[in-house]
């Protein structure tokens, strides 16, 4: 079905493009000229106002100069050093000069005056032409010093003069201005509705920078994107940037400062940058859009070979030409006269690397902004779907008739071209996903290549190769690409439906398990008189290992414990249940403390895989006697704060952790302390989640830092002391998700 | 922020030195879990594992020690633990491991115990 789709759009884009553009857009309106030949061209000119460009690097740039059905003018940036200084040469697409610029900072060739500079400058930009022009008038520039002369075409129907900047009697610039309306005003490409766009998008652009920052910040604060495999895959997103950067013309347009002319700009680059990362931490992405951006992640892990991938170039190669036709369309069709198609495309024919331009640059960024930010961020946050088509829809059409910039002339036919442009890509989103998307742009931009140029030109191969790479790269990655794509485990093939709900499924369990572990841990606190106590156990996942349990024994004391399985997760859940069964099962018959751990010990060693094993801290509390007798099987030592004494001291008897041997070193190196507990004093039983709990500069809690809590919360009962000693751990933790479980019980004597 | 864990083997007077560096937890312990099996599968039963450049370690870490030690026991082998870091000795210490390996200060002392004790008598 697909299959068809795609293929019935690519004949469909074809002939619209055949019938519209010879229509619209004869072969003679452009006459390409090699780009080494302007470069000569631009070397001669400087030249000849004083400036040796040689040496220097160059930048060709392709732009409308004026509104409607003008022609293309493209400017050589001629660029010193790091853009410490830059000259300018601009043609018509004929291969005249029409522009000159001087660098600030060099003073060309001097005249006897200003005036004999004005005319050297016009006389050489008019040539044989010279005869039909004015004598100049006269004015100051915006410069301090500077002169403008400017000289018009008495017998052109338009307004056409050529002005020429002087300062110091050398010249600054010289500049063939064309415009249909007969009044002074330059025509600027940002005015008029333009410019309002430009602003719109402009917001979108870094409202969208700085919460897509803000976001992933807070995500390398939790440390959710330590895991190995997203790293590897900012590491992809950011390997492609940059050779994106390198490779296309950006990377020194970022360095010249005196390039304005459509460069990607450093927030821009980074809005990007962001963008991929923000896809690459992967939490971003709601479940439900999640296959959308699948292929294009594989592609990040430099890793595309998938059948997946090789359907979405496929569809995107195939829909290309219709994304083409939509200028020529608009253009052509009569229904908005005064509209012209945008030739930004040509840009491509003067970047040393097709594609990589700026203006293309623009466009990916929009799209990802639009699928990225703007989709899911309403998805999240407004929920009536009329309402979020209504802010999409608009929103989505001034963008594209913005970004995309497909035509110029009124702004209705922008606006439709903007509307059909959204749809194409809202289908390509929503059949395929995000790689098709991004796909139909830039190969889109080689169809309409390969269109304008319709005759011999040095490029053309280039426009030939890549689009055949991409078409093989299609074919490659169905035929050898396997179904279920390697690396993360939840990274199957986005098209196989089962994916959504098996993983919701297994959330879904795993919820139940960790309700059914937490139910599993004491209800309530043990009413002892004259005690007070408190306790909380926190997994770091969904269950956890850790556990804590109070026993009423048989000789009338009271059992504490706290306890550690090794290991993390499922596991480490099962071993926890395991651990709590045995501890209530054995001091059912003995309430004394050594026999019960040692029985415990022989139990957990029969029953447990070698390498799993569980420390304990287990306490045996004579209430009446305020005798606690305590043992700590492998396990952190206990806090005891005396407060009375105003000492604090960790209570650390010898002793193994269980399940570890069953032989008779467990007995022999088991230690039972015995604490003579006085009023106020506190004893804090934890698990190595609270003393082991790392902040983002990875320093440790630590048990230093756990006894100055105990202290400080020496005149709280036992649940504010709890809560204050576990306030003190996350306001240290300050925002770092605990990499293990937390366990805490506080024992106080007295009220 | 993967965390870094790698191990080099080598041997000193017939004894496999396994040495481990940077974090062994339960992403990396598998990996010495299969380097401490292959030593024994080929019959190098007296491992000494030093832990100069180990900077942390979980309980999925201490495990692997447990798993293996019986049968190399068994066996008339041994794994002697040496060079521990405070911070990684500390860890060893809580759970007891002091009483059930020999941890000694660096690799020639390893090969020293081995000469006074091929098996830790417990």
């Amino acid at each position: 079905m697909k299959r068809i789709a795609g293929l019935a759009a690519a004949v469909a884009g074809v002939a619209l493009l055949a019938v519209w553009f010879s229509r619209y857009w004869p072969a003679s309106h452009w006459t390409v000229v090699p780009r080494a030949q302007l470069l000569e061209k631009g070397r001669q000119a400087a030249a000849h106002f004083g400036v040796d460009v040689g040496g220097w690097k160059s930048y060709a740039v392709a732009t409308v100069a004026k509104r409607g059905a003008a022609p293309l003018s493209l400017r050589i940036t001629y660029v010193a050093g790091r853009g410490e200084r830059a000259a300018e040469a601009g043609f018509d697409s004929s291969g005249a000069l029409n522009y000159w610029r001087a660098p600030d900072d060099v003073r060309g060739q001097k005249f006897a005056s200003d005036e004999a500079a004005a005319l050297a400058a016009f006389q050489y930009m008019a040539g044989a032409e010279a005869a039909r022009y004015q004598s100049p008038r006269r004015s100051a520039g915006d410069a301090a010093g500077q002169e403008v002369f400017e000289f018009r075409n008495a017998g052109s129907p338009f307004h056409e003069r050529i002005q020429v900047r002087t300062k110091d009697a050398s010249v600054e610039r010289v500049e063939r201005k064309t415009s249909a309306s007969l009044s002074d005003e330059d025509d600027d490409d940002d005015e008029g509705y333009w410019g309002l766009f430009a602003a719109l998008s402009g917001v979108i652009q870094t409202a969208g920078f700085v919460v897509v920052l803000a976001v992933f910040i807070l995500w390398v604060a939790r440390k959710t994107i330590s895991r190995r495999f997203q790293l590897r895959m900012a590491g992809g997103a950011f390997v492609i940037m940059m050779a994106a950067l390198v490779f296309g013309s950006g990377w020194d347009k970022l360095h010249s400062v005196h390039l304005e002319h459509d460069t990607v700009g450093v927030p821009q680059f980074f809005t990007a940058l962001a963008i991929l990362l923000y896809v690459a931490v992967w939490r971003g992405i709601s479940v439900k859009a999640r296959p959308k951006w699948m292929t294009l992640e594989q592609l990040c892990l430099l890793a595309p070979v998938a059948k997946a991938t090789g359907e979405s170039l496929a569809a995107g190669v195939l829909f290309s030409p219709l994304l083409a036709a939509i200028p020529f369309l608009i253009a052509g069709c009569g229904l908005f006269p005064g509209s012209s198609v945008w030739p930004q495309k040509a840009v491509l024919l003067y970047d040393r690397v097709p594609l990589l331009d700026s203006g293309e640059m623009k466009v990916f960024l929009a799209l990802l902004l639009f699928f990225g930010f703007a989709v899911p961020a309403l998805e999240r946050l407004i929920r009536f779907g009329w309402l979020r088509w209504m802010m999409l829809v608009p929103a989505g059409t001034l963008l594209f008739a913005y970004e995309w910039r497909g035509v110029s002339g009124p702004v209705a036919g922008a606006l439709t071209a903007g509307a059909l442009t959204l749809g194409l890509f809202w289908v390509l989103w929503a059949r395929f996903d995000m790689l098709a998307v991004l796909t139909m742009q830039l190969s889109a931009g080689l169809v309409a290549g390969l269109l304008i140029l319709g005759q011999k030109h040095e490029s053309i191969w280039s426009f030939v190769l890549a689009l055949g790479g991409m078409v093989l790269a299609a074919v490659w990655c169905q035929r050898r690409g396997q179904e279920v794509m390697e690396g993360d485990p939840l990274a199957t093939n986005p098209m196989l439906t089962g994916f959504r709900a098996e993983r919701e499924k297994l959330l879904a369990e795993f919820s139940v398990a960790r309700r059914a572990q937490q139910d599993m841990l004491p209800q309530a606190m043990p009413e002892i008189p004259g005690y007070s106590i408190a306790a909380s156990c926190t997994p770091s996942l969904e269950v956890g290992g850790d556990l804590y349990d109070f026993l009423n024994l048989q000789d009338g004391r009271i059992g504490i414990g706290v306890a550690d399985v090794s290991g993390k997760g499922v596991p480490a859940a099962l071993y926890m249940t395991l651990t709590k069964g045995l501890l209530a099962s054995v001091t059912k018959n003995s309430s004394e403390l050594g026999p019960v751990v040692e029985e415990v010990n022989r139990h957990l060693h029969s029953v447990t895989r070698k390498k799993v094993f569980v420390t304990m801290a287990l306490g045996f509390l004579d209430a009446k006697k305020r005798v606690l007798q305590c043992v700590r099987a492998g396990h952190n030592p206990m806090v005891w704060r005396q407060k009375g004494k105003g000492v604090t001291t960790l209570v650390n008897p010898g002793g193994l952790g269980l399940g570890i041997t069953a032989s008779k070193v467990f007995g022999m190196q088991l230690k039972v302390a015995e604490l003579k507990l006085a009023e106020g004093d506190a004893v804090v039983f934890y698990s190595d989640g609270i003393t082991e709990a790392m902040n983002s500069s990875l320093e440790q809690f630590g048990e230093q830092r756990l006894m100055e809590a105990v202290e400080r919360a020496d005149s709280l009962a036992a649940m504010a002391a709890h809560d204050s000693i576990l306030g003190e751990v996350r306001s240290f933790l300050d925002g770092v998700h605990p990499q293990d479980d937390m366990t805490l019980v506080v024992l106080r004597v007295g009220g | 922020m993967a965390n870094p864990f790698s191990i080099h083997k080598s041997t000193e007077q017939g004894l496999s030195i396994l040495a481990l560096e940077g974090y062994l937890d339960a992403h990396t312990a598998p990996e010495f879990e299969k380097a401490v099996e292959s030593e024994f599968q080929a019959g190098h039963i007296q491992m000494v594992v030093e832990c100069s450049r180990l900077t942390y370690i979980s309980s999925a870490g201490l495990g692997v020690f447990m798993s293996f030690i019986e049968e190399i026991r068994e066996a008339g082998g041994d794994i002697k633990i040496c060079a521990l870091a405070p911070k990684v000795f500390q860890v060893f210490d809580i759970l007891g491991f002091s009483a059930l390996f020999d941890i000694v200060a660096d690799l020639p002392a390893a090969v020293e115990r081995y000469r006074e004790a091929p098996v830790k008598e417990t």
